[in-house]
């Protein structure tokens, strides 16, 4: 079974030489011709090309930014606008918008105290059990991590 | 990330160079500065044209790093650049009709000397460019990627931005072009 480009070729062939002689000497010429053909070489450039390429970039203006890079800087100041607006609007003060921030931080830094006290008392009461559970949950992560980096590169291979 | 690093060898330097790192881009540079001045000096046929261009696609790599695939390979991104800029500039300056390539087909050396090479007198050699400097940028292009550069057909199909299957059939019309223009030229020496 021939591919379509074997029968464009077989084609091509068919037109330059009817006998078979002629598609003999046909093939002979040309393959003389890539044994020519790939004893060339590319030249070198000049010798100060790297230099003259360098110089070029130094006086390019800046690349500008990334479209990830705008839109993460974009997505960072709306959520730093919104999040000042909220405090404004719930407070009606601006020296209260930082009140209101403080008193957040403690109240997170609470929550991070209050559960590592429940994990070490629950640590001193059922520390295998914690174990156990613990290993499990973190091999299920590690388990749908690996599949969703899989799932995510295949796809990639395809786009591209 | 290994495997990725091993497979593509500018990869590191890609990552640096987009860092801002202008060291590692002039590594870039320096990896594939022979084969792009070498394909625009076949396209364009002038050496200072050549050059000219090869620095400009340089030029719009850089500034166009963060666009780069990291998939592919960096040497037919920079390429497929020089390319289309070349393309450019012969429709802008309407080069495509043949014209006289004493000047450049000495300046297009052989390939690393060898008892193959000094099998070929300087006079086969010239003719053969003399011969390639008149067929089309799109004959030039394929036959230079192909046997000058050693690409594979998958590779030329990447630069040219055409599928695959259709570069063994250009290689073909384009060998045939070369093989009756350096008939023609055989045939005029053995006339005078």
């Amino acid at each position: 079974m021939s591919t379509p480009e074997e029968l464009e070729l077989e084609a091509l062939l068919k037109e330059l030489a009817s006998t078979d002689d002629e598609r003999a000497q046909l093939l002979e010429e040309h393959r003389q011709l890539e044994k020519d053909l790939l004893r060339l070489a590319d030249p070198l450039p000049p010798p100060d090309f790297l230099h003259a390429v360098m110089a070029k970039v130094a006086a390019a203006p800046a690349r500008p930014p990334a479209r990830s890079e705008i839109a993460l800087a974009a997505v960072i100041v709306v959520c730093a606008a919104a999040a000042s607006i909220f405090a404004f609007s719930t407070t009606g003060d601006v020296g209260e918008v930082g009140l209101v921030f403080t008193r957040l931080v403690l109240q997170l830094r609470d929550t991070v105290v209050g559960l590592g006290s429940a994990l070490a008392a629950l640590w001193r009461t059922a520390a295998l059990p914690l174990t156990i559970g613990m290993g499990a949950a973190l091999a299920t992560c590690l388990v749908a991590l690996k599949r969703v980096l899989h799932t995510g590169l295949t796809e990639a291979k395809v786009v591209s | 990330m290994m495997a990725a690093d091993s497979i593509q060898p500018w990869a590191q330097e890609v990552r640096r160079a987009r860092r801002g790192d202008n060291d590692a881009f002039a590594a870039l540079v320096r990896g594939v500065q022979r084969p792009v001045y070498g394909l625009c000096l076949r396209l364009l046929r002038t050496e200072a044209e050549a050059s000219e261009v090869a620095q400009e696609s340089f030029l719009r790599a850089y500034q166009n790093l963060d666009r780069f695939d990291d998939s592919r390979p960096f040497d037919l991104w920079v390429l497929a650049i020089a390319r289309n800029l070349c393309l450019d500039l012969l429709r802008r300056r309407n080069k495509l009709k043949t014209e006289d390539v004493e000047d450049h087909a000495h300046a297009l050396p052989s390939g690393e000397p060898s008892l193959e090479d000094q099998a070929i007198s300087n006079q086969v050699r010239l003719s053969l460019e003399d011969a390639m400097a008149t067929l089309s940028p799109d004959d030039r292009e394929v036959l230079a990627l192909y046997y000058v550069q050693k690409r594979t057909t998958k590779e030329i199909a990447l630069v040219m931005d055409v599928a695959p299957g259709t570069i063994m059939a250009r290689l073909f019309r384009a060998r045939e072009k070369l093989r009756l223009k350096m008939n023609v030229h055989i045939n005029d020496e053995v006339a005078s």
